[in-house]
């Protein structure tokens, strides 16, 4: 479904390159998820993806055709939501069917369905600033939905979310992209989150590549045991860990901070 | 709490009676005196209300002009920055001067009729207009305009569904500030000038020292003006019920 | 970088950064080419009998500017200071009796409110009447004009200080004296020195009307005399003195109200009277 071929990206006028030579493939129905410390490129490759950033060179090409701008078959869920403060919920959720021409009563009808989705049926005409923050980013997941992309996007979604309410989600997000059999490409910096979510872990580090991959063997769906308890989740956090500790470490050395 | 409401008007009251009891007739009316030159104006001679339609006249049509011309010129000016420094230099020295250096000039070019008028009511309410739609246009959140671009949002469509939306809290304050500003505007160009409107009716009535009549119109451009900023408050509450400020409305702010 | 808000784009030169393209978007040369324009549209289409030309103006500047504006702006400054320190000094009590005093309050808030929105304007036909036209009447004028405003600010700062603040007050045993000295007044000085700048300015546009009205002293009777008197250069002078006066004033004040309000905002010193 996803190909994404040797995607490099420099910001302005930069010697070191946001991403190098970056490959990734997602077949149809695949959650992968892209980790990696702050400044390690997942997010700028996943802005490629959705097309509001142009790379350097290399190539993107979403269910066989090529992508450099955004299309009715991807969506994207941000990280600080991005709702519009005068819509309500509802005219939030339709607003990808309204730009596609769908007409008013059926991607009404629509937004509403995919509201009964997360839960929020009972706030369809309620505004942004009157929604918690969870109630808000299952208002963006409702959004992006709503067009039926073949490729969903998450930018770190749950990031400004507290502990509960993450949890919460994820297990949402799980179950509706298993049911729905969607393609996921999930960026987050949370070990824990990529493993419950994920069919397989991207582990990027600086300058933009790629430095380790695993496949998740955990069975799903996974909110209905304490996959915690397993070897198996033991196991492969412990690599990912291993293998961003060296990371930080490296990057560090060079330059005197873990973050730059 | 109404009974100290009701307690402090009583003692205003009072002491404008002792005050105006002591002095001449030409110089301060009792509260009697008000009431009879209030009913006279308004219920038996019915001489308030042409001048108050006049000054509504000027009022609505001057707001409606400043709007008609503010709103584009800060849309272009938000958007376009070689347009917001062409036009700058004008907007920020008219925006500081006290208007009313201008009315003379302006009575020389325009003379006393309701053109007069309603130059000056634009030249008073235009510039919160232009300014505050200017703020809006710039202060658009990036991510508002990246969430709209992810959904294939073209130009035309962006400024439509995420500029013009995001913005109208900043239109809508500048408009109440238009209104308020306007109606000053009015006023001032109506005392300073002409026979017209309430602001003529004061003048009309102070060269006849006729002191409790020419409170009338007083009281009248008061309640007007707080008449006005609860209008606006109402409007803006109807126009972008989104926001913080209309909430605070809401709840009695 | 993008000029342009939206990311639309003006028609690009063929060499993208060339010294037309950056000519054209260069903020000083296109507010000084602008004015040019004016006053080069001015000096062609401008009359003897209601405009006057800009060469007329500048020639007649150094003349009128020391002989008739600086005695008028004198006048008019007298009163406007005198008025304006009276609203200060009656003002911000008032507005902070109104913020802690549920009774006062409630007694004067309809009142007070209703005399902000008032076109100043209105009053001042009877102001002339109870006072005459000389100083006291020009200095009610300004005090009538600037203290609305700063009772209602004053009044609106002190109310919104944070309860957690006053509670902290209110745990060391600090009197009511104490509370508005180190609590309430600190923490409202935004509100306080915003109703100084619109208090400022209503006071400024109240005098130039009172003397527009009253025809006795200062730089709104001087603009006025001079375009009654179809001297339009000498009042060309008075406008633009004024409006460079306004906008150093508010200058002025936004400036000192950054320097004074928000120490834990400043980045650097305080100049010197300012520093603890």
């Amino acid at each position: 479904m996803l190909e994404i071929s040797n995607l490099t990206k420099y910001y302005g006028d930069a010697e070191v390159p946001a991403l190098s030579s970056f490959n990734l493939n997602v077949d149809t129905g695949e959650f992968v998820t892209l980790i990696g410390p702050s400044g390690c490129g997942k997010t700028t490759a996943l802005r490629i993806v959705t097309g509001l950033l142009e790379a350097s060179g290399g190539e993107v090409v979403v269910d066989g055709k090529p992508s450099t701008a955004p299309s009715p078959d991807k969506a994207i869920v941000f990280q600080m939501f991005n709702l519009f403060p005068w819509r309500t919920a509802l005219t939030n959720v339709a607003y990808g069917l309204e730009l596609q021409g769908v007409g008013k009563k059926e991607r009404l009808a629509k937004a509403r369905q995919y509201l009964d989705l997360v839960g929020l049926s009972n706030r369809v005409d309620h505004y942004p600033n009157q929604l918690s923050g969870g109630q808000n980013q299952r208002v963006g997941l409702a959004r992006a939905l709503a067009i039926e992309p073949k490729l969903l996007l998450m930018d770190e979604p749950f990031g400004a979310l507290d502990a509960l309410t993450r949890e919460h989600l994820q297990s949402m997000v799980a179950q509706i992209c298993a049911d729905k059999n969607l393609t996921v490409l999930f960026v987050t910096h949370s070990v824990d989150e990529a493993i419950y979510l994920s069919d397989r872990i991207v582990v990027m580090g600086t300058p933009g590549r790629v430095i380790g991959e695993f496949a998740v063997d955990l069975k799903r769906p996974r909110h209905t045991y304490d996959w915690r308890a397993t070897p198996e989740y033991a196991a492969i956090r412990a690599e990912i860990w291993r293998l961003l500790q060296a990371e930080l470490a490296q990057v560090e050395a060079l330059t005197g901070s873990a973050y730059e | 709490m109404w009974l100290v409401r009701i307690v402090t008007f009583l003692i205003i009251l009072g002491i404008w009676q002792l005050w105006a009891q002591h002095k001449q007739k030409a110089i301060a009316a009792t509260p009697k005196e008000f009431v009879q030159a209030v009913w006279h104006q308004l219920v038996t001679d019915g001489t308030f209300f042409g001048p108050l339609w006049s000054s509504m006249e000027a009022f609505v049509l001057g707001v409606g002009l400043s709007l008609l011309i503010g709103i584009p010129v800060g849309i272009a000016m938000g958007r376009w920055r070689s347009v917001e420094h062409t036009i700058d230099p004008y907007v920020s020295f008219l925006y500081a001067i006290p208007h009313v250096a201008f009315v003379p000039i302006m009575i020389v070019w325009l003379g006393f009729r309701l053109e007069f008028r309603l130059a000056y009511v634009v030249i008073s309410a235009v510039f919160p207009v232009i300014i505050n739609t200017m703020t809006g246009v710039k202060a658009v959140d990036e991510q508002l305009l990246d969430a709209g671009k992810s959904f294939c949002a073209d130009e035309k469509t962006l400024v439509r569904t995420v500029i013009l939306p995001s913005a109208s809290p900043y239109i809508v304050a500048g408009g109440r500030q238009a209104m308020s500003a306007a109606w000053v505007g009015v006023v001032v160009a109506e005392v300073l000038s002409t026979q017209d409107g309430l602001g003529g009716l004061i003048n009309k009535y102070s060269d006849e020292f006729l002191t409790a009549d020419m409170y009338v119109p007083i009281i009248g451009i008061m309640v007007i003006a707080v008449t006005i900023q609860f209008f606006a408050g109402w409007l803006q509450r109807k126009l972008t019920p989104w926001t913080n400020a209309a909430q605070r409305e809401r709840e009695g702010g | 970088m993008s000029e342009i808000a939206t990311g639309a784009s003006l028609p690009k030169t063929a060499d993208g950064t060339g010294l037309a393209h950056r000519l054209r978007h260069n903020p000083w040369v296109l507010r000084i080419a602008s004015v040019a324009l004016l006053l080069i549209a001015w000096q062609l289409f401008g009359n003897r009998y209601s405009t006057s030309f800009p060469t007329d103006v500048a020639r007649a500047f150094p003349h009128s500017f020391v002989h008739d504006v600086v005695p008028a702006l004198g006048d008019t400054l007298k009163g406007f200071f005198a008025g304006f320190a009276a609203s200060i000094v009656i003002g911000v009590p008032i507005g902070l009796l109104m913020a802690r005093s549920r009774l006062v309050e409630l007694a004067l808030e309809p009142y007070v409110n209703a005399l902000y929105a008032t076109p100043r304007l209105a009053l001042i036909p009877v102001l002339i009447l109870w006072l005459g036209i000389d100083f006291q009447m020009r200095f009610a004028v300004v005090l009538v004009s600037g203290v609305f405003p700063i009772i209602l600010n004053t009044y609106l700062g002190a109310k919104e200080v944070d309860r957690n603040l006053l509670d902290a007050g209110k745990a060391y045993a600090a009197g009511e004296l104490q509370i508005l000295r180190t609590i309430v007044i600190p923490a409202s000085l935004p509100f306080i020195f915003a109703g100084f700048r619109l208090g400022l300015a209503r006071s400024f546009i109240g005098i130039i009307v009172a003397e527009i009205e009253t025809s006795v002293l200062g730089i709104g009777n001087l603009i006025n005399q001079d375009a009654k008197t179809l001297r339009f250069d000498g009042m060309w002078v008075a406008i633009i003195t004024l409006g460079v006066l306004s906008i150093i004033f508010s200058t002025f004040l936004k400036r000192t109200e950054a320097w004074t309000t928000r120490p834990w905002e400043r980045k650097g010193m305080a100049p010197w009277p300012f520093r603890r």
